[in-house]
């Protein structure tokens, strides 16, 4: 028969319940907690040198101009920081080719809708980003506007990103796939 | 007591931390795909994304493209599991993937790029050279290899970024992709 250490017979199991508790809820807290102590966000690195509703094209990522850790060099991206707290914004995109996309991402970094660019056609993208208040059903966070069409995306939060993404095949492409990504728009709806 | 106050601080404390950093940056089958050394975050950059993943590339400050376009997977060690550096050569070797487009870069172990005269800090399927049947090999070095050399200077530790452009990815499927190898050649 195993003999147990002199230690082992102290340990109560109230004390082992409470443990095994208390590290469950340290991890859970931890696990919410700790991205709050992150230096800076990925949205928040990209959006501290962009204008307000207006797309750019950033430039071609390098050592020496890299915003964002684990940035992929052969990617090209033209980016839109909106606020729609002042009216819709209207969004407009063109996807000539496989591998482009156009994404939109909150505050806290999450892509929560996303265009890819249509298979064996150039695709052109058109829509509108309405507030969250302009939702009919808002207080129970379902439905869609009462003015809301399929072009109109309602949002959560008021703030985020519009990320246009370009894969780079090569640098022959560059000036093609920059021309591509200035034709992108982001602004405030004159409705 | 001290023995009750012990297990409290092993238990709680150290295992409640301990297992939440392990969940953030190592990830578990629950939330990552793994392919020998490459891991890929199943719900990275997306809205319904777990606490685990969101932790995880918040803390990093990193904005993933969303799983659901692309997976993006991630190396910091070679298939005998020991960690990647600077001053090895390494070969990657295997079959092309069938992604529509996808691409290869090195990093530094804080995700920066390492600066080289020739800014050669990634291959993709429209540049890389293949050989005859298909493969593709591609050497990381500090000093210039003949082929597809990829420049790793000084930089210490290294990271490998492996991004697959599919419209549905793998990532959201769960399917286990083979991925290259990559094999430690010499070490100075």
């Amino acid at each position: 028969m195993p003999v147990m250490p002199h230690w082992f017979r102290h340990l109560s199991w109230q004390a082992l319940l409470v443990s095994l508790v208390s590290g469950g809820i340290i991890h859970i807290v931890a696990t919410l907690v700790i991205p709050q102590f992150a230096t800076a966000s990925g949205v928040k690195r990209v959006s501290a040198a962009l204008p307000l509703n207006n797309m750019k094209v950033l430039p071609r990522i390098t050592a020496e101009n890299q915003i964002l850790p684990f940035a992929g060099p052969d990617v090209r991206l033209a980016v839109c920081r909106y606020d729609v707290s002042n009216g819709p914004i209207n969004v407009s995109a063109v996807l000539p080719d496989k591998g482009w996309s156009l994404g939109i991402y909150s505050m806290q970094g999450d892509n929560f809708y996303v265009v890819p660019a249509p298979d064996f056609r150039r695709g052109e993208v058109n829509f509108q980003l309405i507030p969250p208040a302009e939702k009919v059903l808002g207080f129970f966070n379902i439905g869609r506007s009462i003015e809301a069409s399929a072009s109109q995306i309602p949002v959560a939060q008021a703030q985020g990103l519009i990320i246009v993404r370009a894969p780079m095949r090569g640098r022959a492409y560059q000036a093609e796939i920059e021309a591509e990504l200035q034709r992108a728009q982001c602004g405030l709806s004159s409705r | 007591m001290i023995a009750n106050v012990i297990l409290f601080v092993g238990l709680a404390v150290v295992g409640g931390l301990g297992s939440s950093w392990y969940m953030i940056e190592k990830g578990a089958s629950l939330t990552t795909i793994r392919s020998g050394p490459w891991v890929a975050w199943k719900s990275a950059g997306r809205a319904d994304a777990d606490p685990y993943t969101r932790a995880h590339f918040l803390r990093r400050g990193m904005l993933p493209v969303s799983s659901s376009l692309a997976t993006t997977f991630q190396a910091t060690a070679d298939s005998d599991g020991k960690t990647l550096y600077s001053s090895c050569d390494y070969l990657i070797e295997g079959q092309e993937p069938s992604a529509s487009f996808w691409s290869l870069a090195v990093f530094d172990d804080t995700g920066q790029l390492i600066p080289n005269p020739g800014e050669r800090y990634a291959f993709n399927s429209a540049n890389v050279m293949r050989s005859a049947n298909g493969q593709i090999d591609i050497r990381l070095a500090r000093s210039a290899r003949p082929g597809n050399w990829l420049p790793t200077g000084g930089a210490g530790r290294i990271s490998l970024l492996f991004t697959l452009e599919e419209p549905r990815s793998s990532a959201e499927d769960g399917r286990v992709l083979q991925l290259p190898t990559i094999r430690r050649l010499a070490c100075r």
